[in-house]
Protein backbone atom coordinates (compact mmCIF):
# COMPACT_ATOMS: atom_id res chain seq x y z
CA UNK A 1 0.00 0.00 0.00
CA UNK A 2 2.95 2.22 0.66
CA UNK A 3 3.15 2.82 -3.39
CA UNK A 4 -0.20 4.54 -2.95
CA UNK A 5 -0.21 6.11 0.76
CA UNK A 6 3.38 7.29 0.19
CA UNK A 7 2.76 10.19 -2.50
CA UNK A 8 -0.29 12.76 -2.76
CA UNK A 9 -1.59 11.42 -5.67
CA UNK A 10 -2.29 8.69 -4.44
CA UNK A 11 -3.80 10.19 -1.44
CA UNK A 12 -5.88 11.54 -3.70
CA UNK A 13 -6.91 8.67 -5.78
CA UNK A 14 -7.62 6.64 -2.63
CA UNK A 15 -10.12 10.31 -1.24
CA UNK A 16 -11.98 10.05 -4.56
CA UNK A 17 -12.42 6.23 -5.00
CA UNK A 18 -13.67 5.63 -0.87
CA UNK A 19 -15.72 9.25 -1.56
CA UNK A 20 -17.16 7.94 -4.54
CA UNK A 21 -17.97 4.60 -2.83
CA UNK A 22 -19.80 6.00 -0.21
CA UNK A 23 -21.83 7.94 -2.57
CA UNK A 24 -22.62 5.20 -5.03
CA UNK A 25 -24.06 2.70 -2.12
CA UNK A 26 -25.30 5.07 0.54
CA UNK A 27 -26.41 8.12 -1.46
CA UNK A 28 -27.38 7.45 -4.87
CA UNK A 29 -30.06 4.85 -3.86
CA UNK A 30 -31.86 7.79 -1.85
CA UNK A 31 -31.48 10.04 -4.50
CA UNK A 32 -32.95 7.36 -7.42
CA UNK A 33 -36.02 7.30 -5.38
CA UNK A 34 -39.07 8.49 -7.36
CA UNK A 35 -37.31 9.90 -10.64
CA UNK A 36 -38.64 9.34 -13.56
CA UNK A 37 -36.64 12.20 -15.33
CA UNK A 38 -35.11 10.87 -19.02
CA UNK A 39 -31.96 12.17 -19.97
CA UNK A 40 -32.09 13.79 -23.66
CA UNK A 41 -35.64 12.28 -23.83
CA UNK A 42 -34.13 8.64 -23.14
CA UNK A 43 -32.01 7.88 -20.55
CA UNK A 44 -33.10 7.20 -17.24
CA UNK A 45 -31.67 8.92 -14.52
CA UNK A 46 -30.26 5.58 -13.06
CA UNK A 47 -28.64 4.60 -16.43
CA UNK A 48 -26.96 8.43 -16.16
CA UNK A 49 -25.83 8.52 -12.81
CA UNK A 50 -24.43 4.83 -13.54
CA UNK A 51 -22.53 6.77 -16.29
CA UNK A 52 -21.01 9.63 -14.51
CA UNK A 53 -19.81 7.36 -12.44
CA UNK A 54 -17.84 5.27 -14.23
CA UNK A 55 -16.56 8.21 -15.99
CA UNK A 56 -15.32 9.53 -13.33
CA UNK A 57 -13.87 6.28 -12.08
CA UNK A 58 -12.08 6.05 -15.19
CA UNK A 59 -10.27 9.54 -15.32
CA UNK A 60 -9.16 8.94 -12.37
CA UNK A 61 -7.46 5.62 -12.72
CA UNK A 62 -6.25 6.55 -16.20
CA UNK A 63 -4.47 9.94 -14.69
CA UNK A 64 -3.02 8.55 -11.76
CA UNK A 65 -2.34 5.21 -13.61
CA UNK A 66 -0.16 6.86 -16.54
CA UNK A 67 1.53 9.69 -14.60
CA UNK A 68 2.26 8.32 -11.25
CA UNK A 69 1.60 4.75 -10.40
CA UNK A 70 5.39 3.44 -9.09
CA UNK A 71 4.55 0.20 -10.80
CA UNK A 72 3.61 1.67 -14.24
CA UNK B 1 -29.04 -23.39 -37.69
CA UNK B 2 -28.32 -25.92 -35.04
CA UNK B 3 -25.55 -28.00 -37.25
CA UNK B 4 -23.79 -24.58 -37.01
CA UNK B 5 -24.25 -24.79 -33.25
CA UNK B 6 -23.07 -27.97 -32.56
CA UNK B 7 -19.94 -27.12 -35.15
CA UNK B 8 -18.74 -24.45 -33.36
CA UNK B 9 -18.52 -26.82 -30.41
CA UNK B 10 -16.36 -28.79 -32.46
CA UNK B 11 -14.61 -26.06 -33.60
CA UNK B 12 -13.80 -24.85 -30.01
CA UNK B 13 -12.52 -28.67 -28.94
CA UNK B 14 -10.31 -28.99 -31.45
CA UNK B 15 -8.83 -25.37 -30.85
CA UNK B 16 -8.02 -26.88 -27.16
CA UNK B 17 -6.65 -29.76 -28.45
CA UNK B 18 -4.46 -27.28 -30.53
CA UNK B 19 -3.49 -25.33 -27.30
CA UNK B 20 -2.91 -28.76 -25.75
CA UNK B 21 -0.01 -29.41 -27.77
CA UNK B 22 1.55 -26.13 -26.93
CA UNK B 23 1.32 -26.70 -23.08
CA UNK B 24 4.37 -27.37 -21.19
CA UNK B 25 2.43 -29.93 -18.69
CA UNK B 26 3.40 -28.16 -15.78
CA UNK B 27 0.49 -27.26 -13.17
CA UNK B 28 1.77 -23.52 -13.63
CA UNK B 29 1.10 -23.85 -17.20
CA UNK B 30 -1.97 -26.08 -17.35
CA UNK B 31 -3.88 -23.61 -14.41
CA UNK B 32 -2.10 -20.28 -14.85
CA UNK B 33 -1.35 -20.14 -18.38
CA UNK B 34 2.52 -20.10 -17.39
CA UNK B 35 1.97 -16.39 -15.91
CA UNK B 36 2.72 -14.84 -19.24
CA UNK B 37 -0.70 -13.25 -20.34
CA UNK B 38 -0.27 -10.17 -22.32
CA UNK B 39 -2.67 -7.11 -22.03
CA UNK B 40 -4.91 -7.53 -25.31
CA UNK B 41 -5.33 -11.67 -24.21
CA UNK B 42 -5.63 -10.77 -20.58
CA UNK B 43 -8.94 -8.22 -21.51
CA UNK B 44 -10.89 -10.60 -23.59
CA UNK B 45 -9.81 -13.62 -20.93
CA UNK B 46 -10.90 -11.13 -18.01
CA UNK B 47 -14.33 -9.05 -19.36
CA UNK B 48 -15.36 -12.30 -21.34
CA UNK B 49 -15.28 -14.54 -18.05
CA UNK B 50 -17.86 -12.08 -16.64
CA UNK B 51 -19.80 -10.95 -19.72
CA UNK B 52 -22.09 -14.67 -20.17
CA UNK B 53 -24.94 -15.82 -20.76
CA UNK B 54 -26.31 -13.75 -18.55
CA UNK B 55 -25.30 -10.60 -20.19
CA UNK B 56 -26.93 -11.18 -23.08
CA UNK B 57 -30.16 -12.85 -21.24
CA UNK B 58 -30.48 -12.43 -17.08
CA UNK B 59 -29.01 -8.49 -17.74
CA UNK B 60 -31.62 -7.67 -20.10
CA UNK B 61 -34.26 -9.46 -18.74
CA UNK B 62 -34.06 -8.33 -15.34
CA UNK B 63 -34.19 -4.49 -17.15
CA UNK B 64 -37.01 -5.49 -18.71
CA UNK B 65 -38.76 -6.76 -15.75
CA UNK B 66 -37.53 -4.69 -12.96
CA UNK B 67 -36.33 -1.53 -14.69
CA UNK B 68 -32.87 0.05 -14.90
CA UNK B 69 -32.08 0.61 -11.06
CA UNK B 70 -30.80 -2.75 -11.74
CA UNK B 71 -27.49 -0.69 -13.39
CA UNK B 72 -26.11 -0.17 -10.33
CA UNK B 73 -25.26 -3.56 -10.16
CA UNK B 74 -22.50 -3.18 -13.13
CA UNK B 75 -19.76 -1.51 -11.07
CA UNK B 76 -16.30 -2.22 -12.72
CA UNK B 77 -14.57 0.53 -10.85
CA UNK B 78 -14.13 -2.48 -7.85
CA UNK B 79 -12.24 -4.33 -11.26
CA UNK B 80 -9.43 -1.30 -11.51
CA UNK B 81 -9.27 -1.42 -7.77
CA UNK B 82 -8.58 -4.92 -7.98
CA UNK B 83 -6.35 -4.80 -10.54
CA UNK B 84 -4.45 -1.78 -9.24
CA UNK B 85 -4.63 -1.99 -5.40
CA UNK B 86 -4.82 -5.62 -4.40
CA UNK B 87 -3.81 -7.56 -7.76
CA UNK B 88 -0.05 -6.56 -7.94
CA UNK B 89 0.68 -8.00 -4.54
CA UNK B 90 -0.95 -11.15 -5.63
CA UNK B 91 1.19 -11.20 -8.61
CA UNK B 92 4.34 -10.44 -6.74
CA UNK B 93 3.06 -13.31 -4.72
CA UNK B 94 2.30 -15.75 -7.67
CA UNK B 95 6.04 -14.53 -9.36
CA UNK B 96 8.26 -14.68 -6.27
CA UNK B 97 6.99 -16.99 -4.23
CA UNK B 98 5.21 -19.32 -7.19
CA UNK B 99 1.70 -19.76 -5.57
CA UNK B 100 -0.69 -21.17 -7.73
CA UNK B 101 -3.54 -19.35 -6.40
CA UNK B 102 -4.98 -16.08 -4.36
CA UNK B 103 -6.21 -18.61 -1.97
CA UNK B 104 -2.55 -20.08 -1.37
CA UNK B 105 -1.70 -16.80 -1.01
CA UNK B 106 -3.97 -15.83 1.74
CA UNK B 107 -3.26 -19.25 3.44
CA UNK B 108 0.18 -18.80 3.72
CA UNK B 109 0.11 -15.05 4.94
CA UNK B 110 -2.44 -15.74 7.40
CA UNK B 111 -0.55 -19.01 8.33
CA UNK B 112 -3.69 -21.42 8.17
CA UNK B 113 -4.60 -24.49 6.68
CA UNK B 114 -7.61 -24.61 7.89
CA UNK B 115 -8.24 -21.33 7.01
CA UNK B 116 -7.75 -22.35 2.97
CA UNK B 117 -10.03 -25.34 3.56
CA UNK B 118 -12.54 -22.72 4.60
CA UNK B 119 -12.37 -20.22 1.73
CA UNK B 120 -11.64 -23.00 -1.06
CA UNK B 121 -14.57 -24.38 0.22
CA UNK B 122 -16.89 -21.51 -0.07
CA UNK B 123 -15.32 -20.26 -3.47
CA UNK B 124 -16.60 -23.74 -4.93
CA UNK B 125 -19.74 -23.70 -3.38
CA UNK B 126 -20.77 -20.54 -4.64
CA UNK B 127 -19.00 -21.04 -8.44
CA UNK B 128 -22.26 -23.92 -8.54
CA UNK B 129 -25.17 -21.36 -8.90
CA UNK B 130 -22.77 -19.46 -11.30
CA UNK B 131 -21.91 -21.97 -13.76
CA UNK B 132 -25.38 -23.59 -12.90
CA UNK B 133 -26.80 -20.25 -14.98
CA UNK B 134 -24.72 -20.37 -18.24
CA UNK B 135 -26.59 -24.18 -18.56
CA UNK B 136 -29.88 -22.46 -18.13
CA UNK B 137 -28.75 -19.25 -20.43
CA UNK B 138 -27.84 -22.02 -23.24
CA UNK B 139 -31.11 -24.37 -22.26
CA UNK B 140 -33.22 -21.54 -22.60
CA UNK B 141 -31.92 -20.25 -25.81
CA UNK B 142 -31.85 -22.56 -27.54
CA UNK B 143 -35.31 -23.85 -26.60
CA UNK B 144 -36.62 -20.03 -28.19
CA UNK B 145 -34.34 -20.14 -31.41
CA UNK B 146 -34.65 -23.47 -32.58
CA UNK B 147 -37.44 -25.48 -30.41
CA UNK B 148 -34.93 -28.22 -28.73
CA UNK B 149 -35.94 -29.17 -25.47
CA UNK B 150 -34.18 -26.99 -22.42
CA UNK B 151 -31.95 -29.77 -21.09
CA UNK B 152 -30.55 -30.65 -24.77
CA UNK B 153 -29.21 -27.08 -24.32
CA UNK B 154 -27.93 -27.29 -20.78
CA UNK B 155 -26.42 -30.85 -21.25
CA UNK B 156 -24.84 -29.60 -24.45
CA UNK B 157 -23.09 -26.79 -22.64
CA UNK B 158 -22.20 -28.99 -19.99
CA UNK B 159 -20.39 -31.22 -22.05
CA UNK B 160 -18.54 -28.89 -24.41
CA UNK B 161 -17.00 -26.87 -21.31
CA UNK B 162 -15.44 -29.63 -19.59
CA UNK B 163 -13.93 -30.93 -22.74
CA UNK B 164 -12.06 -27.87 -23.40
CA UNK B 165 -11.29 -26.87 -19.59
CA UNK B 166 -10.20 -31.09 -19.47
CA UNK B 167 -8.01 -30.81 -22.83
CA UNK B 168 -6.64 -27.22 -23.39
CA UNK B 169 -6.03 -25.75 -19.62
CA UNK B 170 -6.09 -21.91 -18.70
CA UNK B 171 -3.84 -20.79 -22.12
CA UNK B 172 -6.80 -22.41 -24.54
CA UNK B 173 -9.63 -20.92 -22.87
CA UNK B 174 -7.79 -17.64 -22.51
CA UNK B 175 -7.30 -17.28 -26.40
CA UNK B 176 -10.98 -19.07 -26.75
CA UNK B 177 -12.19 -16.21 -24.84
CA UNK B 178 -10.75 -13.72 -27.29
CA UNK B 179 -12.81 -15.52 -30.09
CA UNK B 180 -15.83 -16.03 -28.42
CA UNK B 181 -15.56 -12.26 -27.28
CA UNK B 182 -15.11 -10.91 -30.58
CA UNK B 183 -18.59 -13.03 -32.05
CA UNK B 184 -20.12 -11.85 -28.51
CA UNK B 185 -19.82 -7.97 -28.94
CA UNK B 186 -20.65 -8.04 -33.07
CA UNK B 187 -23.46 -9.60 -32.46
CA UNK B 188 -24.81 -7.99 -29.08
CA UNK B 189 -24.10 -4.24 -30.71
CA UNK B 190 -24.21 -4.93 -34.11
CA UNK B 191 -28.31 -6.62 -33.81
CA UNK B 192 -29.29 -3.96 -31.84
CA UNK B 193 -28.51 -1.25 -34.37
CA UNK B 194 -29.97 -3.64 -36.83
CA UNK B 195 -33.20 -4.24 -35.07
CA UNK B 196 -33.63 -0.76 -34.68
CA UNK B 197 -33.54 0.19 -38.33
CA UNK B 198 -35.53 -2.90 -39.50
CA UNK B 199 -38.24 -1.55 -36.68
CA UNK B 200 -38.30 1.75 -38.05
CA UNK B 201 -37.37 2.66 -34.06
CA UNK B 202 -34.65 4.67 -34.60
CA UNK B 203 -35.41 7.75 -32.32
CA UNK B 204 -34.33 6.56 -28.70
CA UNK B 205 -36.78 9.12 -27.56
CA UNK B 206 -39.80 8.06 -29.49
CA UNK B 207 -39.10 4.57 -27.89
CA UNK B 208 -38.64 5.57 -24.29
CA UNK B 209 -42.25 8.20 -25.05
CA UNK B 210 -43.94 4.55 -26.06
CA UNK B 211 -41.99 2.18 -23.46
CA UNK B 212 -43.91 4.99 -20.64
CA UNK B 213 -46.92 4.58 -22.32
CA UNK B 214 -46.96 1.04 -22.26
CA UNK B 215 -45.00 0.08 -19.09
CA UNK B 216 -45.94 3.40 -16.67
CA UNK B 217 -42.71 3.30 -14.35
CA UNK B 218 -40.34 0.93 -16.13
CA UNK B 219 -37.82 3.81 -16.45
CA UNK B 220 -38.00 5.28 -13.59
CA UNK B 221 -37.09 4.01 -10.08
CA UNK B 222 -38.35 1.91 -7.88
CA UNK B 223 -39.30 0.55 -11.40
CA UNK B 224 -42.72 -1.44 -12.00
CA UNK B 225 -42.88 -4.05 -9.61
CA UNK B 226 -41.30 -1.74 -6.76
CA UNK B 227 -38.14 -3.99 -7.11
CA UNK B 228 -35.52 -1.18 -6.76
CA UNK B 229 -36.41 0.00 -3.00
CA UNK B 230 -33.74 2.35 -1.38
CA UNK B 231 -33.00 -0.69 0.90
CA UNK B 232 -32.21 -2.82 -2.44
CA UNK B 233 -30.58 -0.75 -4.33
CA UNK B 234 -28.18 -0.43 -1.24
CA UNK B 235 -27.65 -4.06 -1.37
CA UNK B 236 -27.46 -3.96 -5.12
CA UNK B 237 -24.78 -1.22 -5.48
CA UNK B 238 -22.72 -2.90 -2.90
CA UNK B 239 -22.82 -6.35 -4.59
CA UNK B 240 -22.02 -4.43 -7.89
CA UNK B 241 -18.63 -3.12 -5.95
CA UNK B 242 -17.84 -6.75 -4.49
CA UNK B 243 -17.73 -8.13 -8.01
CA UNK B 244 -14.20 -7.89 -7.74
CA UNK B 245 -14.07 -10.65 -4.93
CA UNK B 246 -15.51 -13.12 -7.82
CA UNK B 247 -12.61 -15.58 -7.60
CA UNK B 248 -12.12 -16.11 -11.65
CA UNK B 249 -12.12 -12.44 -11.76
CA UNK B 250 -9.33 -12.35 -9.34
CA UNK B 251 -7.28 -14.99 -10.79
CA UNK B 252 -5.94 -13.25 -13.51
CA UNK B 253 -3.97 -10.83 -11.69
CA UNK B 254 -1.99 -13.87 -11.15
CA UNK B 255 -1.87 -14.88 -14.81
CA UNK B 256 -0.52 -11.39 -16.11
CA UNK B 257 3.39 -11.50 -17.50
CA UNK B 258 3.69 -7.68 -15.79
CA UNK B 259 2.76 -4.72 -14.13
CA UNK B 260 2.17 -3.02 -17.46
CA UNK B 261 -0.85 -5.59 -18.57
CA UNK B 262 -2.70 -4.93 -15.10
CA UNK B 263 -2.57 -0.98 -15.31
CA UNK B 264 -3.63 -1.28 -19.19
CA UNK B 265 -6.25 -4.36 -18.65
CA UNK B 266 -7.97 -2.07 -15.64
CA UNK B 267 -8.86 0.91 -17.80
CA UNK B 268 -9.72 -0.87 -20.86
CA UNK B 269 -12.43 -2.36 -18.45
CA UNK B 270 -13.78 0.47 -17.49
CA UNK B 271 -13.66 2.42 -20.69
CA UNK B 272 -15.43 -1.16 -22.54
CA UNK B 273 -17.87 -1.54 -19.61
CA UNK B 274 -19.50 2.28 -20.68
CA UNK B 275 -20.41 1.07 -23.64
CA UNK B 276 -21.43 -2.66 -23.19
CA UNK B 277 -23.33 -1.77 -20.19
CA UNK B 278 -25.14 0.61 -22.19
CA UNK B 279 -25.77 -1.26 -24.77
CA UNK B 280 -27.59 -4.48 -22.45
CA UNK B 281 -29.26 -2.27 -20.99
CA UNK B 282 -31.03 -0.28 -24.02
CA UNK B 283 -31.86 -3.87 -25.09
CA UNK B 284 -33.69 -4.39 -22.07
CA UNK B 285 -35.48 -0.88 -21.08
CA UNK B 286 -36.09 0.66 -24.65
CA UNK B 287 -35.78 -2.17 -27.16
CA UNK B 288 -37.81 -5.21 -25.89
CA UNK B 289 -40.40 -3.79 -23.80
CA UNK B 290 -41.42 -2.43 -27.50
CA UNK B 291 -40.92 -5.47 -29.63
CA UNK B 292 -41.74 -8.12 -27.10
CA UNK B 293 -44.35 -6.81 -24.37
CA UNK B 294 -45.63 -8.64 -21.88
CA UNK B 295 -43.40 -11.52 -20.89
CA UNK B 296 -43.09 -11.75 -17.05
CA UNK B 297 -40.66 -13.57 -14.50
CA UNK B 298 -37.86 -16.03 -16.01
CA UNK B 299 -40.00 -16.15 -19.50
CA UNK B 300 -38.18 -12.74 -20.00
CA UNK B 301 -34.75 -14.28 -19.71
CA UNK B 302 -34.95 -15.29 -23.11
CA UNK B 303 -36.45 -11.71 -24.53
CA UNK B 304 -33.47 -10.22 -26.81
CA UNK B 305 -33.32 -13.90 -28.36
CA UNK B 306 -37.29 -13.66 -29.35
CA UNK B 307 -36.91 -10.14 -30.23
CA UNK B 308 -34.42 -11.36 -32.93
CA UNK B 309 -36.17 -13.95 -34.01
CA UNK B 310 -39.20 -12.30 -34.05
CA UNK B 311 -38.01 -9.32 -36.48
CA UNK B 312 -34.56 -10.56 -37.83
CA UNK B 313 -33.82 -13.16 -40.59
CA UNK B 314 -33.55 -16.45 -39.31
CA UNK B 315 -29.98 -16.91 -39.77
CA UNK B 316 -29.84 -13.85 -37.05
CA UNK B 317 -31.36 -15.97 -34.43
CA UNK B 318 -28.98 -18.23 -35.19
CA UNK B 319 -26.12 -16.11 -35.09
CA UNK B 320 -27.35 -14.78 -31.66
CA UNK B 321 -27.52 -18.25 -30.26
CA UNK B 322 -24.05 -18.60 -31.52
CA UNK B 323 -23.54 -15.66 -29.65
CA UNK B 324 -24.88 -16.84 -26.52
CA UNK B 325 -23.17 -20.03 -26.68
CA UNK B 326 -19.27 -18.36 -26.78
CA UNK B 327 -20.41 -15.76 -23.81
CA UNK B 328 -21.41 -19.06 -21.87
CA UNK B 329 -18.46 -21.13 -22.87
CA UNK B 330 -16.06 -18.51 -22.68
CA UNK B 331 -17.23 -17.74 -18.89
CA UNK B 332 -17.44 -21.02 -18.10
CA UNK B 333 -14.44 -22.31 -18.84
CA UNK B 334 -12.87 -19.73 -16.67
CA UNK B 335 -15.11 -20.40 -13.51
CA UNK B 336 -14.44 -24.30 -14.39
CA UNK B 337 -10.67 -23.47 -14.53
CA UNK B 338 -10.58 -21.68 -11.01
CA UNK B 339 -12.91 -24.48 -9.56
CA UNK B 340 -10.26 -27.06 -10.89
CA UNK B 341 -7.80 -25.25 -9.15
CA UNK B 342 -9.24 -24.56 -6.06
CA UNK B 343 -10.11 -27.91 -5.77
CA UNK B 344 -6.92 -29.12 -6.43
CA UNK B 345 -4.48 -26.57 -4.71
CA UNK B 346 -6.52 -25.25 -1.57
CA UNK B 347 -8.79 -28.66 -0.96
CA UNK B 348 -7.24 -31.54 -1.92
CA UNK B 349 -3.63 -30.43 -1.03
CA UNK B 350 -4.05 -27.86 1.46
CA UNK B 351 -3.10 -29.81 4.47
CA UNK B 352 -0.66 -32.22 1.95
CA UNK B 353 3.15 -31.47 1.61
CA UNK B 354 4.06 -33.81 -1.24
CA UNK B 355 2.46 -32.15 -4.03
CA UNK B 356 3.62 -32.94 -7.38
CA UNK B 357 2.78 -31.18 -11.13
CA UNK B 358 0.80 -34.60 -12.12
CA UNK B 359 -1.24 -34.76 -8.82
CA UNK B 360 -2.78 -30.92 -8.86
CA UNK B 361 -3.06 -31.28 -12.57
CA UNK B 362 -5.15 -34.63 -12.23
CA UNK B 363 -7.14 -33.34 -9.26
CA UNK B 364 -8.15 -30.25 -11.09
CA UNK B 365 -9.49 -32.40 -13.69
CA UNK B 366 -11.27 -34.45 -11.16
CA UNK B 367 -12.77 -30.99 -9.46
CA UNK B 368 -13.79 -29.66 -13.27
CA UNK B 369 -15.74 -32.95 -13.49
CA UNK B 370 -17.54 -32.64 -10.19
CA UNK B 371 -18.39 -29.15 -10.81
CA UNK B 372 -19.32 -29.69 -14.04
CA UNK B 373 -21.89 -32.58 -13.04
CA UNK B 374 -23.56 -30.05 -10.04
CA UNK B 375 -23.88 -27.22 -12.25
CA UNK B 376 -25.97 -29.66 -14.99
CA UNK B 377 -28.13 -30.79 -11.90
CA UNK B 378 -28.50 -26.86 -10.72
CA UNK B 379 -29.02 -25.45 -14.36
CA UNK B 380 -31.88 -28.51 -14.92
CA UNK B 381 -33.68 -27.58 -11.07
CA UNK B 382 -33.38 -24.03 -12.19
CA UNK B 383 -34.42 -22.42 -9.08
CA UNK B 384 -34.49 -18.63 -9.68
CA UNK B 385 -34.59 -16.25 -12.92
CA UNK B 386 -30.94 -15.72 -14.14
CA UNK B 387 -30.11 -12.08 -12.94
CA UNK B 388 -31.19 -13.24 -9.57
CA UNK B 389 -29.04 -16.12 -9.88
CA UNK B 390 -26.11 -14.24 -9.89
CA UNK B 391 -27.04 -11.05 -8.16
CA UNK B 392 -28.78 -12.81 -5.35
CA UNK B 393 -26.82 -15.72 -4.59
CA UNK B 394 -23.31 -16.50 -6.33
CA UNK B 395 -22.23 -12.70 -6.08
CA UNK B 396 -23.33 -12.49 -2.20
CA UNK B 397 -21.14 -15.41 -1.71
CA UNK B 398 -18.19 -15.07 -3.56
CA UNK B 399 -18.18 -11.47 -1.15
CA UNK B 400 -17.95 -13.44 1.69
CA UNK B 401 -13.70 -13.95 1.43
CA UNK B 402 -13.37 -10.03 0.71
CA UNK B 403 -12.27 -8.99 4.14
CA UNK B 404 -9.79 -11.53 4.41
CA UNK B 405 -8.40 -10.59 0.58
CA UNK B 406 -8.24 -6.88 1.35
CA UNK B 407 -7.34 -7.38 4.61
CA UNK B 408 -4.67 -9.65 3.63
CA UNK B 409 -2.63 -8.28 1.32
CA UNK B 410 -3.35 -4.84 2.80
CA UNK B 411 -3.41 -4.80 6.84
CA UNK B 412 -0.75 -6.36 8.74
CA UNK B 413 -2.82 -6.44 11.78
CA UNK B 414 -5.61 -9.36 10.46
CA UNK B 415 -5.09 -12.57 11.88
CA UNK B 416 -6.95 -16.13 10.83
CA UNK B 417 -9.28 -15.91 14.04
CA UNK B 418 -10.77 -13.17 12.43
CA UNK B 419 -10.96 -14.17 8.73
CA UNK B 420 -12.64 -17.18 10.34
CA UNK B 421 -15.23 -15.96 12.81
CA UNK B 422 -16.39 -13.25 10.35
CA UNK B 423 -16.66 -15.68 7.02
CA UNK B 424 -18.71 -18.32 9.34
CA UNK B 425 -20.93 -16.02 10.70
CA UNK B 426 -21.29 -13.98 7.43
CA UNK B 427 -22.20 -17.57 5.66
CA UNK B 428 -24.66 -18.90 7.97
CA UNK B 429 -26.67 -15.50 7.93
CA UNK B 430 -26.68 -15.07 4.14
CA UNK B 431 -27.81 -18.99 4.13
CA UNK B 432 -30.22 -18.67 7.14
CA UNK B 433 -31.25 -15.45 5.78
CA UNK B 434 -31.94 -16.27 2.20
CA UNK B 435 -33.22 -19.58 2.27
CA UNK B 436 -35.37 -19.86 5.78
CA UNK B 437 -35.95 -16.78 7.51
CA UNK B 438 -36.05 -14.15 5.56
CA UNK B 439 -35.87 -11.37 8.47
CA UNK B 440 -33.00 -11.89 9.40
CA UNK B 441 -31.51 -10.16 6.40
CA UNK B 442 -33.63 -6.48 7.67
CA UNK B 443 -35.19 -6.16 4.12
CA UNK B 444 -31.87 -5.85 2.74
CA UNK B 445 -30.13 -7.43 -0.51
CA UNK B 446 -28.70 -10.52 0.73
CA UNK B 447 -25.16 -9.08 0.44
CA UNK B 448 -25.62 -6.25 2.83
CA UNK B 449 -25.89 -7.39 6.10
CA UNK B 450 -23.30 -10.75 5.78
CA UNK B 451 -21.13 -8.82 4.64
CA UNK B 452 -21.54 -6.03 6.83
CA UNK B 453 -21.09 -8.51 9.83
CA UNK B 454 -18.30 -10.71 8.40
CA UNK B 455 -16.48 -7.26 8.08
CA UNK B 456 -17.26 -6.18 11.65
CA UNK B 457 -16.16 -9.39 12.98
CA UNK B 458 -13.00 -9.59 10.55
CA UNK B 459 -11.72 -6.63 12.24
CA UNK B 460 -13.00 -6.91 15.77
CA UNK B 461 -11.44 -10.21 16.32
CA UNK B 462 -8.12 -9.56 14.55
CA UNK B 463 -7.88 -6.44 17.05
CA UNK B 464 -7.96 -9.17 20.26
CA UNK B 465 -6.26 -11.84 18.46
CA UNK B 466 -1.99 -11.85 17.90
CA UNK B 467 -1.03 -10.98 14.40
CA UNK B 468 1.15 -13.54 12.19
CA UNK B 469 4.94 -13.52 13.16
CA UNK B 470 7.22 -10.54 12.15
CA UNK B 471 8.97 -12.48 9.80
CA UNK B 472 5.70 -13.41 7.90
CA UNK B 473 4.39 -9.72 8.25
CA UNK B 474 7.89 -8.67 6.41
CA UNK B 475 7.56 -11.78 3.42
CA UNK B 476 3.90 -10.40 2.65
CA UNK B 477 3.90 -6.38 3.35
CA UNK B 478 7.97 -5.52 2.92
CA UNK B 479 9.47 -7.82 0.84
CA UNK B 480 6.56 -8.08 -1.74
CA UNK B 481 6.70 -4.23 -2.13
CA UNK B 482 10.55 -4.32 -2.57
CA UNK B 483 10.05 -6.88 -5.02
CA UNK B 484 7.43 -4.68 -7.26
CA UNK B 485 9.35 -1.77 -7.04
CA UNK B 486 12.80 -3.78 -8.14
CA UNK B 487 10.01 -5.23 -11.16
CA UNK B 488 9.23 -1.60 -11.75
CA UNK B 489 12.39 -0.48 -12.38
CA UNK B 490 13.56 -3.05 -14.48
CA UNK B 491 10.80 -2.33 -16.56
CA UNK B 492 11.86 1.31 -16.66
CA UNK B 493 15.51 0.79 -17.15
CA UNK B 494 14.97 -1.05 -20.40
CA UNK B 495 12.00 0.50 -21.43
CA UNK B 496 13.53 2.76 -24.43
CA UNK B 497 10.37 4.71 -25.58
CA UNK B 498 10.58 5.92 -21.62
CA UNK B 499 13.89 7.44 -22.33
CA UNK B 500 14.42 8.90 -26.21
CA UNK B 501 16.44 11.16 -24.82
CA UNK B 502 19.60 8.42 -23.88
CA UNK B 503 21.98 7.67 -25.88
CA UNK B 504 22.95 4.75 -27.88
CA UNK B 505 26.01 3.96 -25.26
CA UNK B 506 24.31 4.32 -22.10
CA UNK B 507 21.43 1.68 -23.50
CA UNK B 508 24.38 -0.48 -24.05
CA UNK B 509 25.93 0.12 -20.60
CA UNK B 510 22.70 -0.61 -19.23
CA UNK B 511 21.61 -3.77 -21.45
CA UNK B 512 25.12 -5.00 -20.84
CA UNK B 513 24.85 -5.01 -17.40
CA UNK B 514 21.68 -6.74 -17.27
CA UNK B 515 23.23 -9.42 -19.55
CA UNK B 516 26.37 -9.79 -16.76
CA UNK B 517 23.57 -9.88 -13.77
Amino acid sequence: MREITGHRPGRILLWVLLLSALWYVFVLPFVLQNTSYLLFGWMPVSVAFYNLQTIIWLLAFWVYTSRYWPYR
Amino acid sequence: MIWIVLLLGVVLVFVSAYGYKLNKKTAADYLLAGRAIGTFVMFFYVYFAISSAWTFYGFPGTIYNTGPGFMLFFSFTSFAFLYIIIGPKLWAGSSKYGYLSPVQFLGERYQSKALRLILGGILVLFLFPYLGLQAVGIGAGMKAAVGLPFWFGALYMTVIMLLICLIGGTRSVAWLNVLLGIIFTATFWGFLFWILIKTDNTSLSELAKRVQEIRPGLLGVPGPVNAWTTQNLMGLALAGLTVMAWPHVVIGTMQVKSMVVVRKTAIWMLLFSLIFCNIAAIWGYLVCPILVPGLKGKAADAVVQIAITKYLPGWASGATLLAVLAAAISTVATQLMVTGLLVSRDIIFSVSNKVTDKGLILWSRIGMVGAAVVSFILAILRPAELGLLLSNIASPGFALWLPALIGGVLWKRGTKEGVIVGIVAGLILLIVGSFFYKPLLLGFHPIFVPLLVDALLYVGVSLITSPVPSSVQKKFFEDIEDYLEEHASRNKQFDINRAPAVSPQVVMEAVKVKVEK
